[in-house]
């Protein structure tokens, strides 16, 4: 038994196609990958939002800002 | 690769394909320095992530749909026939040659070759909006351009059986307009809904000059990306192939190397043409910014950009004039669409990558009049009609329209913009001020030592 399907390299290599482990998954992987990458554009927007509404809240005040300008 | 014959030559296009990849990662290296350096010092890291990022994105985004994209589209679909399944299932996400697979070994390398110009279309549009978009947005844009728009144009535009190229003729050896035209015009959509950074105009509409907090990284960035542009011209080519296995209308024996419409060219000829427009654009860059440096090495780039679209066929005194041509339309064009639209493009990509890529397809169709578009017959003639249609659906159609679109919407939901007072804190403000307290500590700690 083995999750690549090879288990023993005594073969003819032009009878082996792919090797890589669970074959057969492939789209339940792609499905897991795409919610993967939504899951992160939703999360990375969310993120931003919250950061930058700290930001404002600890530096937002005008006389921050006025200040800021000459110190970077 | 049951010959000796068969073995060395998929081993040699394996590795071919394979050592364009690392050259150009280099492209993606000297954005992310050109951009930095371009970029003030209170946003520079956020610059740089914001760039960065695009890799992991559009890497996994291309793997998912795009790659399948490229293979499924080329007949539009439904303008020269169907969407191709049958084509397109091998290079699909769950497709078992999409992965370790002894039966087919040059998959993932070419797959590769076709990323990196992905992370090219998205990096482009990255340089023009430094500053003030929000980075999540711009990952939103970077995979619409870098996993869809451009991907969809090379199957029209850059496939030996694209509908553009049976249609029209169309003809873009090494991407005027399938990489450069379309990141420009997308840079540009995005650019008419973003607006100019703060303090960009006066309030009577002159332009101000805002300098890049490092002007050697941009030298050095754009040095870079010159490097990594060998990687990109020779990714263009099919390095070595039978006229048996064109299957088109060559006779004889001699093997040769293709563009990617599978027309004959030869290394030799991208590699005069290459630096003879890179120098050409350089020149004219020089004298009309009276030596700027920025705009040199720019202009170095608008050059072989514009002559991209027929470095493959161009004699090499003809390159070095189109890129003059190139640098001179990107350098004048900025600036006269800054004034008069104001239109804040921080880096000058939309000018660079979409006013000299569209002007070299253009070109192309005068200069590479009748030349035949594919080694199969019944397949349009290079002509201008053709290149000018071609240049209109690459910056139009395919570039500014899904960019104005895409950021419309993120715009109507308040994702794409930073809010204000981020823009004037800088968008490293706490960073910064973190950096700042920690060199104070250590200086007053030194300061009692003495």
């Amino acid at each position: 038994m083995s999750t690549t399907g090879v288990t023993t390299w005594a073969v003819d290599l032009a009878d082996v196609g792919p090797i890589y482990p669970l074959q057969g998954s492939e789209t339940l992987l792609w499905i897991l990958g795409v919610a993967f990458w939504i899951g992160w554009h939703v999360w990375s927007i969310r993120w931003e939002k919250a950061y930058q509404k700290e930001r404002i809240a600890k530096y937002g005040d005008s006389e921050t800002l006025k200040k800021s300008l000459d110190l970077h | 690769m049951d010959t000796q014959l068969d073995a060395i030559t998929t081993i040699f296009t394996e590795f071919y394909y394979w050592v364009t990849i690392p050259l150009m990662f280099l492209i993606h290296v000297g954005f992310c320095m050109y951009e930095v350096g371009a970029s003030r010092r209170r946003n520079h890291l956020h610059t740089l992530m914001k760039n960065s990022m695009i890799i992991p994105l559009v890497t996994i985004t291309f793997f998912f749909f795009g790659w399948w994209l490229y293979w499924a589209m080329p007949n539009g679909p439904f303008i020269t026939g169907g969407i191709l399944w049958e084509d397109a299932a091998a290079n699909a996400a769950n497709s078992p040659t999409m992965g370790t697979n002894l039966d087919d070994r040059i998959t993932g390398v070419f797959w590769a070759a076709f990323l990196l110009f992905s992370w090219t279309a998205a990096s482009i549009v990255s340089g023009a909006v430094i500053e003030r978009i929000n980075s999540g947005a711009f990952w939103v844009l970077a995979v619409v351009i870098g996993s869809g728009a451009w991907i969809i144009d090379a199957a029209w535009g850059w496939h030996p059986n694209g509908w553009m190229v049976q249609l029209l003729g169309y003809h873009d050896a090494y991407a005027s307009g399938v990489i450069h035209a379309i990141a420009g015009g997308f840079a540009l959509g995005v650019l008419c809904v973003l607006g100019p950074r703060l303090g960009k105009f006066a309030p009577d509409g002159t332009p101000r000059n805002i300098l890049p907090h490092n002007p050697w990284m941009v030298a050095i960035g754009l040095f870079v990306i010159y490097t990594g542009f060998w990687g990109f011209y020779v990714a263009c080519n099919i390095p070595i192939i039978s006229p048996e296995e064109i299957d088109g209308v060559i006779v004889g024996t001699t093997w040769t190397a293709t563009t990617i419409y599978l027309t004959p060219t030869s290394l030799s000829a991208i590699t005069f043409n290459f630096l003879m427009s890179l120098s050409g654009g350089m020149l004219v860059a020089f004298a009309v910014s009276k030596g700027d440096a920025f705009w040199t090495y720019s202009g170095g780039l608008a050059g072989i950009i514009c002559a991209s679209a027929g470095n493959d066929l161009y004699h090499p005194i003809q390159a070095m004039f189109v890129g003059c041509i190139g640098a001179f339309v990107a350098y004048k064009m900025h600036h006269f669409v800054e004034r008069r639209f104001k239109i804040d493009d921080a880096v000058g990509a939309v000018a660079v990558h979409g006013y000299a890529g569209f002007a070299g397809l253009i070109i192309a169709g005068f200069l590479l009049w009748g030349h035949p578009s594919s080694p199969y017959e019944g397949y349009a003639a290079i002509n201008p009609l053709g290149q000018f249609l071609g240049a209109i659906i690459m910056f139009g159609v395919l570039g500014f329209l899904p960019g104005w679109i895409v950021a419309k919407i993120l715009h109507a939901f308040g994702m794409l913009r930073i809010p204000r007072e981020i823009e004037i804190l800088g968008l490293d403000f706490q960073d910064m001020q973190m950096e700042r307290e920690a060199e104070t500590e250590v200086r007053d700690a030194k300061r009692a030592l003495v």
